[in-house]
C-alpha cells in the first residue's frame, strides 16, 4: 500500500485533484490530513497555521452570507489584531465570545505590558502585579491603572475636566465624532461654523453655563461614549441633553398654551376645515397639521418659536432657569410644564417637543398664559368627565397642584 | 531548463498559466516546484483557490514583482519603550485600489494568500481588515462582518467595568 507520506507532495496533490474530478468521491479526512501535513511541513512564516478543514470546502458548500467571516481561522484573526491599537482591541472584545477570546491572547498583550514603563510604579504595586499571573492583558490593565494613579498623585496628570471658551455669539452646537461644530449667530450658513477638535481620547464633553465647554477624558478610554450638547435660548436658559439614553417624544399643540394668531387659525381652518373651538378641543398636540403649521408659519403662527434639534437618542435634558437653578427633564416623566414660580416672570418658557425631536421654546406673556391655562383647565375637566385617556399627563397634574 | 511559465489548476477546475517569477512569490507553489524537479510538468493543483481569486493574486504579484523580498524583522521597542501596534497604513495607491472590494472577496484573497503563503499580500489583507475594525463600535463591527452577538450583558458589563468604560460603549 502506498503511504501518502512517501509520495512527493506534488503527486499526492495531483491524485487528490484527480479524485475530485472523477466524481468528488473524496475521502475528505484523508485529503485534509494530506494537505494539513503538507502545510505543516512548510509552516507559514507569519506564524499562522493554515486551517485543517480548507479542503472540505467543496462545490455546493455555499458559505452563508452571515457566517462567512467565521471561515477565517482564529490564527489569522489574531494576526489581524496585531494591527489594532489598544483601544480597538478592547472594543472588539465586546463583539462576540470569539473576538473576546482572541483579543485576550497573550501574544497581543505581552509586548504592550513589557513596553510600559515599570519604573513609574511603586514597589507595592509591583508586588501586586507580580502576584497576577493569569494573563498579560490583566497585568497590562492593572499596570495602567497603577500608573494612572501614580501620575495623578504626582501631579503629572490633571484628572479634572478641561475647558475651553465658546464664542459669545454661539447659537448651537453639533457633535460629529471628535469634533464639535459651533454655529454662530448666522448659523444657517455653514461657513460660519467654528470647529473644535476634541482630544482623541475624549470621553465626555458638556457645556456648562453659557460659554464654557468642558470635556474630560481618561487614559485608555475606548471612544467618546457620551456627548452632551447645549443650546442657549435668548438670555435666560440653556438646555443640556444627553445622547446616552433613548429618545423622548413630546407633543406640541394648542393645549399647551400656544397662542395661535389669526394667521395660524386661518392656516388650520384652511387645512383641516375645522373651527377654532374644534381645533382647540379636538386636535391632538402631535397632530401633523399642527406641527406643519409651526414649521410653515413659525413666528407668524403666534408661537415665537425657537427650534432646537434634539438627537433621537436624547432622553433627558437639563433646563437652567433664570434664577440659576437647574431642572432635569426626563423622558419617563415627560417634559415638565412651566411652574407657578416661572409664571411670575414676565415671560415664561414653555418647552414642547414633537415626535420629530424638535424642541420648541415658546415665550408667552402672563396674560396670554392665564388665558391659556383657563382653556387647559376646561379641556382637562372635559376629558375627566368623559372618562377618556388623560392625554395631558403630568402637565395638567402639575398645573392643578400649582393652582392649589 | 525550467519553463518560464507554469500552470495551476484551481478549485473550479480551471487551468491558469502564470509566470515562474510570480509563482515563486508564493512559498507554497515554490515548495511544490522544488519537490517536482525532474518530474513531468503537470498543472499544480490549488484546490483551495478559485480561479477568480487566483487572478486577483496574480494581479497583485504582477504589480509587486519587483518589490524586494520581505525580511523578517525582529520587533524592537523604540527608545521610549512605547509599544505601537503594527502600522496598518496602506501607502501604495495601487494597493488601496486593490483592497477596494467587497469584504467577502477580501476574505477570500486573505485565505488564498495564507494558503499560497504570499506574505506581502497576506499582510495587506490583514491591514485592510484591521482598518475596517478600527474606530468602529462593537455594534458596527457586528453589522459589518455579520457576526452574532453571543455575549451576555453580564459579560459586557464586566468587561466595561474592568476598563472603566460605560454601557454606551457597546
Amino acid at each position: 500500500m502506498n503511504s501518502p507520506e512517501i509520495f512527493p507532495r506534488h503527486e499526492i496533490l495531483s491524485e487528490l485533484t484527480e479524485k475530485m474530478k472523477r466524481g468528488k468521491l473524496i475521502d475528505t479526512e484523508w485529503a485534509s490530513r494530506i494537505l494539513w501535513e503538507d502545510h505543516k511541513r512548510k509552516r507559514i512564516s507569519h506564524g499562522v497555521k493554515p486551517r485543517k478543514h480548507l479542503v472540505l470546502e467543496q462545490e455546493g458548500d455555499a458559505i452563508d452570507d452571515n457566517s462567512w467571516f467565521w471561515n477565517i481561522p482564529n490564527e489569522i484573526v489574531l494576526n489581524i489584531c496585531r494591527f489594532l491599537d489598544t483601544n480597538s482591541l478592547l472594543r472588539i472584545a465586546l463583539v462576540s465570545k470569539r473576538f473576546r477570546h482572541i483579543s485576550n491572547d497573550n501574544i497581543l498583550w505581552e509586548p504592550r505590558f513589557r513596553a510600559a514603563s515599570i519604573r513609574q510604579v511603586d514597589y507595592r504595586t509591583l508586588k501586586k502585579l507580580s502576584k497576577l499571573n493569569d494573563s498579560w492583558k490583566r497585568l497590562y490593565q492593572e499596570h495602567r491603572k497603577a500608573v494612572m494613579n501614580e501620575l495623578v498623585s504626582a501631579g503629572m496628570i490633571d484628572p479634572r475636566p478641561h475647558s475651553c471658551d465658546l464664542p459669545q455669539n454661539c447659537r448651537s452646537l453639533s457633535f460629529v465624532v471628535n469634533t464639535i461644530k459651533i454655529a454662530q449667530e448666522n448659523f444657517d450658513q455653514y461657513k460660519d461654523f467654528q470647529i473644535i477638535e476634541l482630544p482623541a481620547n475624549c470621553r465626555e464633553w458638556t457645556l456648562c453655563k453659557h460659554s464654557s465647554l468642558k470635556f474630560e477624558w481618561i487614559e485608555e478610554s475606548h471612544r467618546v461614549w457620551r456627548a452632551s450638547t447645549t443650546e442657549r435660548m435668548g438670555e435666560k436658559m440653556h438646555t443640556e441633553y444627553s445622547l446616552t439614553r433613548k429618545e423622548i417624544v413630546i407633543d406640541v399643540g394648542p393645549e399647551k398654551g400656544m397662542r395661535i394668531t389669526e394667521k395660524g387659525r386661518e392656516y388650520l381652518a384652511r387645512t383641516t376645515g375645522c373651527t377654532d373651538q374644534q381645533l382647540m378641543c379636538a386636535m391632538p398636540r402631535d397632530h401633523p397639521t399642527l406641527v406643519q403649521m409651526v414649521h410653515t408659519l413659525g413666528e407668524q403662527s403666534g408661537s415665537s418659536l425657537v427650534v432646537v434639534s434634539i438627537p433621537a437618542e436624547a432622553q433627558w435634558f437639563i433646563m437652567t432657569k433664570s434664577d440659576g437653578k437647574e431642572m432635569i427633564c426626563e423622558s419617563f416623566r415627560r417634559w415638565p410644564a412651566p411652574t407657578r414660580f416661572e409664571m411670575d416672570e414676565i415671560y415664561n418658557n414653555d418647552l414642547q417637543c414633537d415626535d420629530s425631536n424638535l424642541l420648541y421654546v415658546q415665550q408667552i406673556t402672563v396674560d396670554e398664559w392665564d388665558e391659556a391655562v383657563t382653556k387647559w383647565k376646561s379641556v382637562h375637566r372635559d376629558v375627566k368627565n368623559n372618562d377618556t385617556e388623560d392625554d395631558f399627563g403630568l402637565l395638567t397634574d402639575v398645573l392643578e397642584e400649582s393652582w392649589r | 531548463m525550467a519553463s518560464e511559465s507554469i500552470s495551476v489548476t484551481t478549485s473550479d477546475d480551471q487551468t491558469i498559466q502564470l509566470s515562474r517569477k510570480h509563482a515563486q512569490m508564493s512559498q507554497t507553489i515554490n515548495s511544490m516546484l522544488e519537490d517536482s524537479v525532474g518530474a513531468d510538468q503537470e498543472a499544480i493543483p490549488l484546490p483551495n483557490v478559485s480561479s477568480e481569486v487566483l487572478k486577483k493574486v496574480i494581479d497583485w504579484c504582477t504589480h509587486h514583482e519587483n518589490d524586494p523580498a520581505p525580511v523578517e524583522k525582529v520587533k524592537k521597542l523604540n527608545k521610549k519603550r512605547e509599544y505601537k501596534a503594527k502600522n496598518s497604513t496602506i501607502s501604495d495607491e495601487w494597493d488601496k485600489n486593490f483592497v477596494n472590494a467587497e469584504l467577502r472577496v477580501i476574505v477570500d484573497i486573505l485565505l488564498a494568500a495564507n494558503y499560497l503563503d504570499v506574505k506581502g499580500l497576506f499582510e495587506l489583507m490583514c491591514k485592510h481588515i484591521a482598518n475596517e475594525l478600527k474606530g468602529k463600535t462593537p455594534d458596527q463591527i457586528r453589522e459589518r462582518f455579520g457576526i452574532q452577538d453571543d455575549l451576555t450583558e453580564e459579560d459586557k458589563a464586566a468587561m466595561r467595568k474592568a476598563w472603566g468604560a460605560t454601557k454606551n460603549d457597546s
